[in-house]
């Protein structure tokens, strides 16, 4: 539904913190996104030759900062807030892990919205790699604050 | 046994556990920025539950004079329809 190209154009964040590639699905209340995780990443770059491939699991923070910016972009996408707003991320809650996704995964997020007013929305959702579960996300605040428009 | 849905009980209990404190912890007249050292995600956190639970909208310019439980409370009664939440508190 939206290519890369619509979604950097979407999305506030600048590379190398652009963590996704495509949107799947969208309504008012949903959206599915995906990152195809690549072994040359910025945060593989230092890890030393021989790193077995354990080394290799895609870092958590990354992983929802992946689905934050899932959510930011259902908020666009859904016109939670003006556009001269930007959501920022207030707090994220009952979060859970499961298997590590690796390079050559792609990751699935699929993110709901659960309460939108022009104070704060809060979404919720899960992240699948081939259809399993590698992360799980309780709640995901945000807040509209003013900022810069996407170009 | 006290009633988990009277207002003040769930104001205090949102309150409690944004702020990392145990309810009892919490003075329903004291400022939750002033006495509490709350920041303002705080505040947004907590507006954002009682919407949830309430449903209804708070606006934002009234936040600011409803930094305690019973501001909160006094709030939500004014722009509920007065059956939806007890006027009297525990």
């Amino acid at each position: 539904m939206l290519d890369h190209a619509q979604v950097r154009g979407l999305l506030r964040q600048r590379p190398p913190m652009i963590l996704l590639d495509t949107v799947g699905e969208f309504s008012p209340t949903s959206l599915v996104a995906t990152k195809a995780i690549s072994g040359s990443e910025g945060c593989y770059r230092d890890l030393a030759d021989g790193t077995p491939l354990a080394g290799f699991a895609y870092p958590q923070a990354l992983l929802v900062e992946s689905f934050g910016q899932a959510c930011s972009l259902l908020w666009t996408l859904a016109g939670l807030g003006p556009p001269d707003r930007i959501p920022l991320l207030v707090g994220v809650s009952d979060l859970a892990f499961h298997s590590s996704p690796f390079p050559g995964d792609v990751l699935e997020h699929q993110v709901r919205l659960v309460h939108s007013s022009s104070t704060a929305c809060e979404f919720t959702g899960r992240s699948h790699v081939n259809g399993d579960t590698v992360l799980d996300v309780g709640s995901l605040l945000v807040a509209s604050l003013p900022g810069p428009s996407p170009t | 046994m006290q009633d988990v849905d009277h207002p003040v009980i769930r104001i205090r209990s949102i309150v409690a556990d944004t702020l990392d404190l145990a309810p009892d912890e919490i003075d329903d007249d004291q400022d939750f920025i002033d006495f509490y050292r709350a920041d303002s995600l705080n505040l947004i956190e907590i507006v954002a539950q009682l919407e949830k639970h309430y449903q209804v909208e708070l606006p934002l310019d009234e936040l600011q004079q409803a930094r305690s439980v019973n501001a909160l409370r006094g709030l939500l009664v004014r722009l509920l329809d007065g059956t939806r939440i007890p006027d009297s508190a525990v």
